[in-house]
């Protein structure tokens, strides 16, 4: 390993960081502050349950959505630094490159897909509650769309950003 | 915990209660015995009763028209004196509600929440040249109305401040006005009667205001009056690209 390909391993591993760290805030807040259950069987049941009990799963998609945003954002402002190598130099830009290519980045690309999609597709959503207006029905259900788009969409590029190390 | 409270719960006959208390060294889990049918606050009062006196709650009128009695359960706020406990339910949680400061145990000051009531000044203010008084006429607005069927589905508020609790935003002592509040700002700026309506928006539309919702729905699911604070925000943020009252 370089040390240029060392120093952009670090910097991974502090969005790293700060996303779990963001996570544990987020949920710690939650547990403390806010209305919404703790991660119990009782949580569990309600989420099961049809009706106005399942809207709890929506409070949930806002923690996610909270906790993706601020991974992107690292993310890119980690992505816009080894981007603008290119800048400094084609063959250390090159060499950070070649980590993007390694197995524990290809794992990490397939987070970053899902956070992206869930993030996107979340967002829209909340855009049409307000255009389309929907209520605590419709927006529910348009949240389980954009589960399905998300899981689906990251299997999709599972495939293709692992296929190369799996075959 | 007591001795009652090691024992096993007996096949539904007997309930295991935890209730948060402010005190650390306060005995906290509690067994009752099961009545049928039993609501929280039914529980809450056994618990009082028979196990520890300096319990801390809220009651008053049980029909669930005051508002006192809410607290969370299993982290869903409620009222306490109409949520019936389930059959095969052996143990519940209860809290008090969040996002307002503890007195103590279960009791929640809920100064913040009416504070933000009153932000939206919540009631109606006739017109300068309205006909008010002994002798005026009253002014109606027409059963069958649009006005009346926006407003209608929005009375009803008892001020329990559950939505206020479930909210992820006014909960978690963000600048935010709350559910109950835009709800009600809602009804009278939807009010042709009202003569407030510029002073509202201007706090509706504030930063501390609709704009500060993310849709959690969380108002919505627990209002035990069955209202949509929800559907009340997106009506207040429609207005912007709807132009509807």
């Amino acid at each position: 390993m370089t040390v240029a390909q060392f120093v952009f391993f670090c910097g991974f591993a502090l969005v790293a960081v700060a996303i779990v760290a963001f996570g544990v805030v987020v949920v710690r807040s939650a547990r403390r502050d806010d209305g919404g259950p703790f991660v119990s069987r009782a949580l569990m049941a309600r989420l099961a349950r049809p009706g106005r009990d399942r809207a709890e799963l929506q409070r949930w998609a806002f923690y996610l959505h909270r906790v993706s945003g601020l991974g992107l954002f690292a993310f890119l402002c980690l992505h816009v630094g080894d981007v603008s190598l290119y800048v400094i130099s084609r063959e250390i830009y090159d060499e950070v490159h070649q980590v993007y290519g390694s197995v524990p980045m290809r794992l990490a690309e397939v987070g970053l897909l899902f956070g992206l999609l869930f993030h996107t597709a979340n967002g829209l959503r909340l855009v049409t509650v307000d255009l389309a207006d929907l209520g605590l029905t419709g927006s529910t259900r348009a949240l389980y769309g954009v589960l399905g788009i998300s899981v689906v969409g990251t299997l999709v590029g599972a495939a293709f950003i692992l296929g190369p190390v799996i075959a | 915990m007591g001795e009652a409270a090691t024992a096993d719960t007996n096949a539904g006959e007997l309930l295991r209660v935890t209730v948060t208390r402010s005190a650390d060294d306060a005995r906290s889990e509690f067994l009752v015995t099961r009545i049928r049918p039993m609501t929280v606050l039914d529980a809450l009062l056994a618990v009082q009763r028979e196990h520890d006196p300096a319990v801390a709650f809220r009651f008053s009128c049980r029909v669930g028209m005051c508002g006192t009695c809410t607290v969370r359960v299993d982290g869903r706020s409620v009222l306490a004196c109409q949520t019936d406990i389930p059959a095969d339910t052996v143990r519940i949680r209860v809290d008090p509600l969040a996002g307002l400061p503890v007195v103590r145990d279960l009791i929640v000051d809920t100064g913040p929440f009416w504070q933000a009531w009153g932000s939206v000044r919540p009631y109606l203010v006739p017109g300068e040249d309205a006909d008010v008084g002994m002798d005026g006429e009253p002014a109606v607005i027409a059963p069958d109305s649009a006005e009346r069927r926006a407003i209608d589905p929005a009375l009803d508020c008892i001020g329990c401040a559950a939505c206020f609790s479930s909210c992820g935003i006014a909960s978690a002592h963000r600048d935010f006005v709350g559910p109950a509040a835009l709800n009600r700002a809602m009804v009278l700026i939807a009010d042709s009667r009202d003569d407030a309506t510029a002073e509202r928006l201007r706090v509706v539309g504030a930063e501390s205001g609709v704009d500060r919702c993310h849709y959690i729905y969380g108002c919505s699911a627990a209002c035990p009056k069955g209202l949509d604070p929800a559907g009340a925000i997106r009506r207040l943020r429609g207005r912007r690209f709807r132009g509807d009252r």
